[in-house]
C-alpha cells in the first residue's frame, strides 16, 4: 500500500468509529459515502508537505498579497 | 415599453437607472412591468420564494415622488433587485431554503441589501436557494430549458435574472454558487475578493469561505452593483479596509487583456462540447487582440480542493453547532451529511487546511502577476438535466483562495444551453477583472433572452 492508501485507510476507520460513537451505527452507515470522500480529502491535506513556519492566517492586509 | 421601445423587463440595471433619471420611465412602471413578467413566467421557472408586491410598490411610489422632485438617492434609484433567501431582509422572512428557519423574520437588512437600498434600489423579493446554500436542490428550473438545473446554490438568483424577472440579484458562494449558476443561465456573475463585500446579515455556511456576489445580464451592471456594496463594514470584521476604486470607470479602458489560459486540469476535465465552445471563444478573443498564453498551475493546486472541502465542511459544522442538536432529522440529506462529517474532522487537519490555503493563495498571486487575468471554462459541462445543481469543481480553487472571479457567457452548447468563461484576478483586482470581462463581453456578445 502507498503512504496515501495507508493514511486514507486509517482516517476512514477513525472517522467511521467516531461516527458510530457520535451518531450510532445506523447513521454512521448512512454517512459512509460522505466519510469516504472526507477521508480522501483529509489524507491529501495530511500528506502535503509545508514549512513549519507557514501559518494559517488568511488575508490580513495589502502586505499579505 | 421604455421610450426606446424595449420592454421594461428587458432593461439592464444601468439602462433602467438611466431611464428613470431621464424620466423615460418611472420606478412604479418598472416594478409593475417586472411583477407582470413574474406573473407570466415564474409558475414555470420557480425562482421566487417571496415577491414583496406591496413593499416594492410602496418603495417605487416613494422613488417616483423623489425623482419627480429631482431627488435621486444613488446610482440605482428606483431599480429593483432580488436577493437569495439567505440575505436578511428586515420584516421579510429569510428561511434559507430550510424548514428549520421557517418563519424567521430578521429585524435588520444584510449590509449588502442595506447598501443597495441606500443607493436607491428596491427589494422586489427573495429568491430560492438550496437548503442553507449547499446541495439539496431548490425547486427552480433553468429558463433556457426547464428540464435542466439553473445551478446552485444561488438557483433563484440566476434564473430570475435570466428570465427577465429582475435585472440584478444577490447571491453567495462558498464553493461555486455565484459563478456556476449565472454561467448555466447565460449571465455575467462576479465573486469578489474575500473581504471586499460584507457578509453581515447573510445566513452563514462558513466563516472564512462565504462570499457575497451578484449576477446580471451585463458586466456594466456587475460594476454598478459592486460600486455600491463594496467596502469596509464596521459590523463585519472579515471585511478589508482596502479602498474601493471606481469600477465603472475601469470599464472604459477597452484595452485587450493579457490572458493566462489554464489548460491543465480545466480543459482536461471539461466535456467535448465545452472544449469546442471555449476554443472557439479563445479564437475570437485572440482575433480581437487579446494576448493568450498558456500558464502552468503551481504544485499547491493539487491540494486546493481537498483544503477547500475540509475547511467548508468543518466550518459548516461550526456554523450549525447551535441549530443541529434537536434538528438533525429536519435537515435534508445533503446538508445533514456535510454537518455530520464536519463534526468529525480532526482539529489539526482543519488547521493544516487553513495553512495549505495560504500557501495556494500565495502561489496563485505570484502566477497572477504575469497576466491581467487567468481564464478557464466556467463549468465542465452545460447545466445538467434534472435536479442536481451541477459540479463546482472549477470554482473551488478561487473560493478557497479568496481571489476574485467573473463569469461571462461565451456561447451555446449544441443543445442550446449557455456556457461561460471564468476569469480570475489577484486579490482586490476587481477593477482590472471587470475591465477584462467587459472587453470579453464586447467581443463575444451577450446572449439573447431565453424563451420561457
Amino acid at each position: 500500500m502507498s503512504e496515501r492508501d495507508t493514511c486514507y485507510a486509517a482516517l476512514l476507520e477513525s472517522l467511521r468509529a467516531e461516527a458510530v460513537r457520535k451518531f450510532g451505527p445506523a447513521r454512521a452507515e448512512a454517512l459512509f459515502p460522505m466519510l469516504e470522500v472526507t477521508a480522501g480529502q483529509l489524507a491529501d491535506v495530511a500528506l502535503y508537505s509545508l514549512d513549519r513556519e507557514e501559518g494559517p492566517a488568511f488575508y490580513t492586509g495589502p502586505g499579505d498579497r | 415599453m421604455s421610450a426606446a421601445g424595449a420592454p421594461l423587463h428587458e432593461l439592464t440595471a444601468t439602462e433602467a437607472a438611466a431611464a428613470i433619471r431621464e424620466k423615460r420611465c418611472s420606478p412604479l412602471e418598472l416594478v409593475e412591468a417586472l411583477l407582470a413578467r413574474i406573473d407570466a413566467t415564474d409558475a414555470r421557472v420557480k425562482a421566487w420564494v417571496l415577491v414583496d408586491r406591496d413593499g416594492a410598490r410602496a418603495e417605487a411610489r416613494r422613488a417616483a415622488d423623489e425623482a419627480a422632485r429631482g431627488l435621486f438617492r444613488g446610482p440605482l434609484h428606483g431599480v429593483p433587485f432580488g436577493a437569495k433567501d439567505i440575505f436578511y431582509s428586515a420584516g421579510l422572512p429569510t428561511e434559507a431554503g430550510s424548514e428549520i428557519l421557517k418563519g424567521f423574520v430578521p429585524t435588520y437588512d444584510a449590509t449588502s441589501v442595506a447598501r443597495l437600498k441606500a443607493a436607491g434600489a428596491i427589494l422586489l423579493g427573495k429568491l430560492h436557494t438550496t437548503e442553507f446554500a449547499t446541495f439539496d436542490p431548490a425547486p427552480t428550473r433553468n429558463p433556457w430549458n426547464l428540464e435542466h438545473t439553473p445551478g446552485g446554490s444561488s438557483s433563484g438568483s440566476a434564473a430570475a435574472v435570466a428570465a427577465r424577472m429582475v435585472s440584478i440579484s444577490l447571491g453567495t458562494q462558498t464553493v461555486g454558487s455565484v459563478i456556476r449558476p449565472p454561467s448555466y443561465c447565460g449571465l455575467a456573475g462576479i465573486k469578489p475578493t474575500f473581504g471586499r463585500v460584507s457578509v453581515r446579515g447573510v445566513v452563514p455556511l462558513t466563516w472564512t469561505q462565504d462570499h457575497v456576489g451578484f449576477m446580471a445580464r451585463s458586466v456594466e451592471d456587475l460594476a454598478l452593483v459592486l460600486q455600491v456594496v463594496a467596502g469596509r463594514d464596521p459590523h463585519d470584521a472579515s471585511t478589508a479596509s482596502e479602498s474601493v476604486p471606481d469600477y465603472r470607470a475601469a470599464l472604459g479602458g477597452k484595452r485587450a487583456p493579457r490572458v493566462g489560459l489554464l489548460r491543465e486540469f480545466f480543459m482536461e476535465k471539461c466535456d467535448a462540447e465545452v472544449a469546442r465552445v471555449t476554443r472557439d471563444a479563445l479564437g475570437r478573443l485572440t482575433g480581437a487582440g487579446a494576448t493568450i498564453e498558456e500558464v502552468k498551475l503551481p504544485p499547491s493546486f493539487a491540494i486546493a480542493h481537498a483544503a477547500g472541502w475540509t475547511i467548508a465542511r468543518t466550518e459548516t459544522a461550526g456554523c450549525h453547532a447551535e441549530l443541529y442538536p434537536g434538528n438533525a432529522e429536519r435537515y435534508r440529506p445533503g446538508i445533514r451529511a456535510i454537518i455530520e462529517a464536519g463534526q468529525l474532522v480532526p482539529g489539526e487537519l482543519y488547521l493544516k487546511a487553513l495553512r495549505l490555503r495560504r500557501r495556494f493563495r500565495s502561489d496563485m498571486v505570484r502566477l497572477l502577476e504575469r497576466v491581467d487575468v487567468l481564464l478557464t471554462p466556467t463549468t465542465p459541462t452545460p447545466a445538467p438535466a434534472g435536479m442536481p445543481t451541477g459540479d463546482p469543481v472549477f470554482q473551488m480553487p478561487w473560493s478557497v483562495s479568496g481571489v476574485p472571479t467573473v463569469t461571462v457567457p461565451c456561447g451555446l452548447s449544441a443543445s442550446g444551453l449557455p456556457l461561460g468563461l471564468q476569469l480570475i484576478a489577484p486579490p482586490f483586482g476587481e477593477a482590472p477583472l471587470l475591465a477584462a470581462a467587459g472587453w470579453c463581453e464586447e467581443v463575444l456578445g451577450r446572449l439573447p433572452a431565453p424563451r420561457v
